[in-house]
């Protein structure tokens, strides 16, 4: 019994030797002879992962002495595994943030400057929109140098239009009354008051509201950036809500929220795949799915009330700040921006945020769609630009759910967001 | 060294790696988590001590923790003690040993196997109020179905009949006691002339008190904390009506970085399920008989 045991400590022993020998001396000795650069995306399909390695390699046969390695996460989990990573210093070295997150984790210094390194090599933003390049400012510091964008226009089904006679929609932006009109034409009821075809609905219900409401002449915040107030109570905005809120519930124009949940499972592609929908409002990603399963589609300037506006999304690359190799992670950047940006308008997998770019590789076989996005880029804004923005933007998401199912009307609704808001802008 | 000495030694040598997994993993981040309830930290800068300041903001102004306090004691309160019964139920019905028996066990323990993310994606297919089979199968009897997940209503109902499939292990825990209840003991009681109904309840539950006893402290402890559900098939809605206390403790640390505030919620849930495990063991004592006390 004793030998046994004796055998059994011995393997033991050996095997956590030898645990230990391979993640405290082999690991680093492999790390020693390269840099390694980490960089971490949002998985946007294979073709994005492929295109992205290859263009990795080219780079690494440049530069002998960097390694590069490319974590790809779900979409759905990339927030939360960052975050977790940040935390728990153990960040990538290149990762993409997006309007949402970029300036909390800027503001704790999570994020590198990056304007130091851009006067030291002279580097040229111009090539860069600007509502993109000062979106990825906070505190007057550059964090992020912007790879796309989600600008948003209206999509329009020929088919569906063929259907219910109606002409196409004119490539300029109509008024709300006229958008009215065309989604009463556009949606049609079965005898027993169910809803065969849609006139309108939306990538994801709420999605399309602060557009609506800045279309409006009302806002969200004031100011934008680092806001003192909500003035989402303001009379534009809750006209604007209103007018949003009775396309679903007043008029059936548009699913409910219910309906969205429930018939399209919360993926509203479903009503353009099931061919119950007329107009989408998306954003430039649905190109793509368009391109794919649609076919006869057109693209429209959003509509507009007051003036034109909406509400756009833009990604970042941003390098860590904590890591330990900041200068070979700026010449990585400066080489990614411009690759995975044409990557990205080839694949069309959204809006590149580089205008030479997005002038001749997006939609380069469609320049009248292309140009329906250039124009409403004109428009674009980024509604709320803070550190505190999901604080501020989890107070709308009970609300969309009372507003849509009336259990509160919507300028009850829309004042009691302003008062929670508030209350969180006034505290620490 | 004497040959006790070393008997111990190899023991404590041989718990080691558990006992270490144990104080690394699980009792240095609870006292963590216990200590950083006094902070108010995002995970980005260094905490800051604030004293009672979450504990007070939970209780006093945070009408979303009542909200998920209440929606998980629903759900707790109505899944634990039915899916118990119908463990008990369906081993009673099981209990004989015959071919079909072998079978059916198996297919009440399926669900079991095939838990996770999954089978909720299959369940949010059954519980679509247009499509799903649920619905349909109301509708063969001329019954309007409800909106299921999409229906402030309906959605923690929805939840509650999809924890209620799950009943194999309950089921196989009471078998395995039921058939430690000797013969005698049954045989005994008809002689006396105990009725089938007199014999479950004098005999059989008192038997397997053991048994429904842990399951009722160990179903309290694991669905106080139910969280997969929600974060799959709802992320809490509609409305919160889905909003399970761990569901909102996660949004809290890492929607909105407020990781000081979830460990406070976190240690909250730990003193709720605490007092209520020792109450439950406290008046175990009037209702649970262990085979000692039958000597």
């Amino acid at each position: 019994m004793a030998k046994s045991r004796k055998i059994v400590v011995v393997i033991l022993a050996f095997i956590i030797i030898l645990t230990l020998f391979y993640f405290l001396v082999l690991d680093n000795r492999k790390s020693d002879s390269n840099t390694v650069l980490r960089v971490s995306v949002r998985d946007q399909g294979s073709y994005f992962s492929d295109q992205l390695k290859g263009v990795f390699e080219a780079y690494e046969e440049q530069n002998t002495n960097i390694g590069i390695k490319l974590e790809v996460e779900p979409w759905e989990h990339y927030w939360t595994k960052l975050q977790t990573q940040i935390m728990g210093g153990m960040a990538p070295d290149i990762m993409i943030f997006s309007e949402r997150s970029l300036h909390t984790f800027a503001e704790n210094n999570a994020l590198q400057d990056l304007d130091t390194m851009v006067e030291e090599d002279n580097y040229d933003l111009s090539d860069f929109y600007e509502v993109a390049l000062e979106t990825g400012r906070w505190n007057g510091r550059l964090y992020g140098l912007p790879i796309m964008m989600e600008v948003p226009a209206l999509f329009y089904v020929k088919d569906a239009f063929d259907a219910t006679d109606t002409p196409y929609p004119k490539p300029e932006s109509m008024t709300w009354n006229d958008f009215l009109e065309l989604c009463r034409k556009l949606t049609v009821f079965t005898s027993d008051g169910k809803v065969e075809q849609y006139g309108y609905v939306e990538q994801a219900f709420g999605s399309g509201l602060l557009s609506w409401i800045t279309q409006n002449g009302g806002g969200v915040v004031e100011p934008i950036v680092k806001p003192e107030r909500c003035v989402i109570n303001s009379p534009e905005a809750i006209e604007a809500a209103q007018f949003y809120f009775d396309l679903s519930v007043k008029y059936h124009y548009t699913p409910t929220i219910i309906e969205y949940r429930t018939e399209a499972m919360g993926d509203s592609f479903q009503y353009l795949r099931s061919g119950k929908c007329a107009l989408f409002q998306a954003p430039s990603t649905a190109i793509y799915f368009f391109e794919q399963n649609i076919k006869r589609y057109g693209v429209v300037p959003l509509p507009h009330n007051k003036k034109r506006s909406n509400s756009i999304k833009i990604s970042f690359l941003c390098i860590n700040s904590k890591s330990k190799h900041l200068k070979e992670a700026w010449g990585l950047l400066k080489h990614m921006v411009g690759p995975v940006q044409e990557i990205i308008a080839e694949s069309l997998q959204s809006f590149p945020a580089r205008k030479s770019i997005a002038k001749t590789k997006f939609l380069a076989n469609d320049p009248a769609i292309r140009n329906v996005f250039l124009e409403e880029l004109n428009y674009s804004i980024v509604p709320i630009i803070t550190d505190r923005y999901m604080e501020l933007i989890v107070v709308l998401g009970p609300y969309l759910d009372q507003m849509g199912t009336k259990k509160i009307s919507v300028s009850e609704a829309m004042n009691e967001i302003s008062e929670k808001m508030n209350a969180i802008i006034e505290t620490e | 060294m004497d040959r006790r000495t070393r008997e111990y030694l190899w023991g404590y040598v041989l718990v080691s790696p558990w006992v270490i997994g144990f104080l690394l993993l699980i009792a240095l981040p609870l006292l963590a988590s216990l200590v950083l309830s006094f902070t108010s930290w995002n995970g980005l800068s260094p905490p800051k001590r604030i004293g009672l300041r979450n504990y007070s903001q939970i209780l006093k102004n945070d009408p979303l923790f009542w909200k998920s306090l209440r929606v998980t004691a629903i759900y707790t309160i109505v899944v634990v003690p039915v899916t118990v019964a119908l463990g008990f139920i369906l081993a009673i019905a099981l209990n004989r040993d015959i071919t079909v028996n072998h079978v059916l066990r198996m297919v009440y323990y399926l669900p079991q196997l095939v838990s996770g993310v999954s089978i909720l994606l299959l369940w949010l297919w059954l519980f679509n109020p247009n499509y799903g089979l649920i619905n349909r199968f109301l509708a063969i009897f001329h019954i309007r179905g409800p909106g299921w997940l999409g229906s402030e209503t309906w959605a923690l109902p929805a939840l509650i009949l999809m924890s209620l499939w799950n009943v194999g292990p309950q089921m196989l825990l009471y078998l395995a006691f039921l058939q430690k209840i000797p013969k005698e003991v049954y045989e005994a009681a008809e002689l006396d002339g105990a009725s089938r109904l007199q014999i479950l309840y004098y005999v059989t539950l008192p038997l397997v008190s053991p048994v429904t006893f842990a399951l009722l402290v160990l179903g309290f402890i694991g669905h106080f904390q139910v969280f997969r559900q929600a974060f799959v098939m709802t992320e809490g809605g509609p409305n919160n009506a889905t909003l399970f206390y761990v569901l909102y403790t996660y949004n809290r640390a890492f929607l909105l970085r407020k990781l000081g505030y979830a460990c406070a919620l976190a240690c909250i849930l730990f003193l709720i399920i605490l007092v209520v495990t020792l109450i439950q063991l406290q008046l175990a004592k009037k209702w649970v008989v262990y085979d000692e006390d039958l000597i």
